[in-house]
């Protein structure tokens, strides 16, 4: 399976920049996602790469081959939609057969490979069944079987599951990995929900306004977010303000900050972007905190004061406050500070994520 | 069963509108029924005994009324492929380019809908006369092109070309007004999913748009149809002498013929005939217009 | 880019055809009626001028045509909407049985060919004696005009919710200020839209009118065909005659699509 490489792309619908994208290669067999909040481009990206969308500008490659000018029906790329879009009129086996058809192979073959397809993905009961007899589940398989029956050189999903329920959702994420680890296919996946990436894709891709905004492995995204936007978005909501008074360890990336009210602490930074003097702030997720005895001298010790203490049944949520800084953190229930209590936590300098603002 | 006071409301609004309908409509059927039977209701026209002379001459071998009829449904039947067909072209068109400047004209777009009948034929008729500028153009690239050695006339002739004209100009419009909606309705996923499995164009319009839009097309074929065949001005003032649309013959029969009884007679089958295109129209936009998923 | 260029392109070819197409008997219609000299053997009229609308008032016969034609609109539409008023609330509010039965039985008639409705008329306006009368013109004319005007009336009733008028008499007004704060603010839209059908459906009335009212009643639809009707050579008079319709009725589809928001076909059989 070939890799698809974007180079130098842009659209624009009027004044919206819907992408722009310098460059973006997806590997050879990689399930490649697209992650952004609504209306950021991963829709306008994918129907590129489908030949759906022309670019303004920029060119898209298949392995080698350019494809920009290549129409969408003679790229044999798979795409499945948000609506699954079935075709109501088609029973499912017909549906499936839809691109066999047209390609005009031997009936025989057809068979042959309608059934491959169903099998795979376990709707063999459904072939003479219209799409509007099928469940929401059921039918975004047969979209599945419809896009891979074609042997395509890459799959391309738009946000496939935002129409299912959430328990669901969860089960198929699984098997659409799975398939894919299967056949081995370059897949491409959009979708809003942070989770289902994470779940799903070897790489991501989170997008902004039609811009990249960082490229990774989910843990790479999850531990290590580049932009505000992006520890934003994958649900980091405290932060603390400061600039970078000195690069205490340059090996493992530590550098110590002076925050706006005076608090000075010790935090991991990407030292290609952040330097000695930049303005930065420093992302908090709860489970970079925890507790501290008085007496310890370790860096990054802070004196807190409970502000809000919320039950949650297996944990406790805790809002402190740290100077004039506000975080959230969390203990096992056994630990049940009042409000109004002063305690101790440690902030992990190697966790804490000092972002160039 | 007691009358409530919310069924009396119901039939006293009623009651002018079901009167209006017996009067204006139900009486004049009947009577035209009745009529090409040779029975009269007002006296006057026709003897009052009961006759099947009027259908005998409708059916003979060389009855110029058959002759009508068929010249009718012909003409009428060309006009209506003609333009369903460009219409439903027009609109797919539309549909699938999504043409920005279409918003800004659409309105020139109906202005055939809101046009006289009359005022239509009669506008097409200054374009197809000997002088007409179509006319001229036309019959000079035929001669030029040595398909013809003498100019045909293209308005008033014996072929229904005049007709067609000036059917097709009206009927297209309403083609395309009537096609659009439901193609807007068509999941533009659809077209997308069916060109990323290998269908151009063409494959699309064949094996998805028509397929889902069938039923809009059956009744908008029927309507078109049925509007045509029933439609007095354009045949009036684009046909010819010889033959005749079966509503101008009709018309003549009465002003100028006085001959009620195959005036009541040919409207006899007028009747037919729009009941079954009229049944076949309202059959399928009753039933759901377009097969449409979520 | 290149592609998109070039399919600007051909979408301007395509509805530039259409449009075109639509236009040109419009352009030149008005040729004709703004021709004042125009020999044979020439392909544009050598001289422009309002000889021919002159020429059209000079004849009392048109005069009186330009009467009729709009006087009956008006008068066409006010009965039409007296009828379709009452009927409309009924079908707009109420879906039942007998509902469903009268729009169907509307809808049937609108499949009838006018004409013969006109020639089953004909001898009732005989025997009647209403035969060129001007006043029996109206229930004429409202046979093709009440199945649109009744269905907009309806659809406009449709949408007063059902429990709007009890939730408003539960608040104590009375059926007069129910209809005041209630109906016509909620519907005037559809019953102006169902007015105006009227009015243009009037306007174009031709073969009923042929039938019943002429030759002692000429509306302007029957003027124009005695100028063309009768292979009359000279179709000047008859432009002329026929922009004091077609420019009405543009004007009414045009406050249609920007006002009103519905268009519907219309035309006088
Ligand atoms: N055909 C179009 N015409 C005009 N603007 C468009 C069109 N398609 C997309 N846009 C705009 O381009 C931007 C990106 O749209 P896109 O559909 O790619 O977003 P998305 O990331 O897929 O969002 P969602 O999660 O809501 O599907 C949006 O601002 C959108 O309004
Ligand atoms: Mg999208």
């Amino acid at each position: 399976m070939p890799r698809i490489l974007l180079k130098d792309i842009v659209k624009k619908y009027g004044k919206v920049i819907a992408a722009d994208i310098p460059y973006l290669e997806i590997k050879d067999g990689e399930f490649f996602g697209l992650l952004g909040p609504s209306g950021s481009g991963k829709t306008t990206t994918l129907r590129i790469i489908a030949g759906l969308t022309k670019p303004d500008k920029g060119r898209v490659y298949i392995g080698d081959e350019d494809i920009t000018d290549v129409p969408p029906e003679k790229r044999n790329l798979g795409m499945v939609f948000q609506s699954w879009a079935l075709f109501p009129h088609l029973t499912v086996f017909e549906n499936i057969a839809f691109g066999l058809r047209l390609r005009k192979l031997p009936e025989e073959e057809i068979r042959k490979r309608v059934k491959w397809a169903a099998e795979l993905l376990q709707i063999s009961e459904l072939l003479n069944r219209y799409p509007h007899q099928l469940s929401g589940g059921q039918q975004q398989r047969v979209a599945v079987a419809r896009a891979i029956v074609l042997y395509p050189r890459a799959l391309l999903f738009d946000e496939p599951l935002s129409n299912l329920d959430a328990k669901l959702r969860e089960q198929v994420r699984f098997e659409l990995r799975k398939l894919q680890k299967e056949l081995k296919i370059t897949s491409v996946y959009v979708t809003h929900d942070q989770a289902e990436a994470f779940a799903i894709c070897d790489r991501i891709a989170i997008i902004n306004k039609g811009k990249i905004q960082q490229i990774g492995t989910p843990e790479e995204i999850y531990n290590r977010p580049e932009t505000v936007f992006v520890a934003e978005f994958i649900g980091i909501t405290r932060f603390i303000k400061g600039k970078v008074e000195d690069i205490v360890d340059e090996s493992k990336g530590i550098v110590r900050v002076l925050a706006e009210d005076g608090l000075e602490l010790y935090s991991w930074a990407n030292l290609d972007k952040v330097k000695k003097g930049s303005k930065v702030v420093v992302a908090v997720r709860p489970d970079f905190i925890s507790l501290a005895s008085k007496e310890s001298k370790e860096r990054n010790v802070f004196k807190a004061k409970v502000e809000l203490a919320t039950y949650e049944g297996d944990v406790m949520d805790y809002e402190i406050r740290i100077g004039q800084w506000r975080l959230r953190f969390k203990t096992p229930p056994m630990y049940k500070f009042q409000p109004g209590q002063e305690i101790y936590v440690k902030l992990h300098e190697d966790k804490l994520i000092a972002i160039k603002e | 069963m007691r009358i409530t006071r919310e069924d009396l409301i119901s039939i006293i609004f009623l009651l002018p509108l079901y009167i209006f309908i017996i009067i204006m409509v139900f009486i004049p059927i009947i009577n035209v029924i009745l009529g090409s039977f040779g029975i009269s209701i007002f006296g006057e026209q026709v003897n009052a005994t009961f006759t099947l002379a009027g259908y005998k001459e409708f059916l003979a071998p060389e009855s110029p009324y058959l002759y009508s009829l068929f010249f009718t449904i012909y003409v009428s039947l060309i006009a209506t492929i003609i333009s369903v067909l460009a219409g439903y072209l027009f609109a797919v068109y539309l549909t699938v380019k999504k043409p920005p400047i279409w918003s800004k004209i659409s309105t020139v777009m109906t202005i055939p809908l809101f046009t006289p009948y009359i005022v239509g034929a009669f506008m097409w008729w200054t374009l197809l006369w000997p002088r007409g500028y179509l006319s001229l153009l036309i019959n000079g690239l035929l001669m030029k092109l040595g398909i013809i050695h003498e100019p045909i006339p293209l308005v008033n002739d014996p072929y229904g070309i005049g007709i067609l004209f000036g059917e097709v100009w009206i009927r297209f419009v309403i083609a395309v007004a009537i096609f659009y909606g439901p193609l807007q309705m068509i999941n533009p996923e659809l077209i997308d999913a069916a060109r990323s499995l290998g269908a151009g164009t063409w494959t699309i319009i064949r094996k998805i748009f028509i397929p889902l839009t069938k039923y809009a097309l059956i009744a908008t074929s029927a309507i078109i149809l049925l509007a045509t065949m029933a439609g007095v001005s354009i045949p009036l003032i684009l046909g010819g002498s010889w033959p005749q649309f079966l509503n101008v013959m009709i018309y003549l029969d009465v002003t100028t013929r006085f001959n009620y009884l195959m005036a009541y007679t040919s409207g006899v089958f007028y009747i037919i005939a729009s009941a079954t295109l009229g049944y076949l129209f309202f059959r399928f936009t009753t039933r759901k217009v377009v097969l449409q998923t979520r | 880019m290149y592609g998109e260029r070039r399919q600007r392109i051909w979408d301007l070819a395509v509805i530039g055809i259409v449009l075109v197409y639509i236009l040109l008997p419009m352009v030149v219609l008005v040729e004709y009626a703004f021709a004042q000299k125009w020999y044979a053997y020439q392909l544009f009229p050598s001289e422009w001028g309002f000889k021919w609308f002159s020429w059209v008032f000079k004849h009392a016969d048109t005069r009186m045509a330009f009467f009729y034609s709009y006087t009956l609109a008006p008068l066409v539409m006010l009965a039409t909407l007296g009828l379709s008023i009452p009927a409309g609330y009924v079908l707009g509010t109420r879906r039942n049985k007998l509902s469903i039965f009268t729009e169907n039985l509307v809808n049937m008639n609108m499949a009838l060919p006018v004409i013969v409705i006109g020639i089953g008329l004909l001898p009732l306006y005989t025997r009647l004696g209403l035969l060129g009368n001007y006043w029996a013109l109206i229930p004429a004319h409202m046979i093709g005009a009440i199945p649109y005007t009744l269905r907009s009336v309806t659809a406009a009733f449709m949408q007063v919710p059902r429990d709007l008028e009890e939730a408003a008499r539960v608040l104590g007004a009375t059926r007069l200020q129910v209809i005041r704060k209630v109906y016509i603010p909620m519907t005037w839209r559809g019953i102006l839209a169902g007015g105006i059908f009227a009015f243009s459906w009037s306007l174009n009335e031709f073969i009923l009118t042929l039938l019943l009212g002429a030759p002692a009643v000429k509306t302007l639809p029957i003027a124009i065909y005695e100028y063309v009707g009768g292979y009359y050579l000279t179709p000047q008079p008859a432009a002329a005659l026929s922009l004091f319709i077609l420019i009405p009725s543009i004007v009414i589809a045009l406050f249609f699509e920007k006002y009103l928001q519905v268009s519907l076909g219309l035309g006088g059989g």
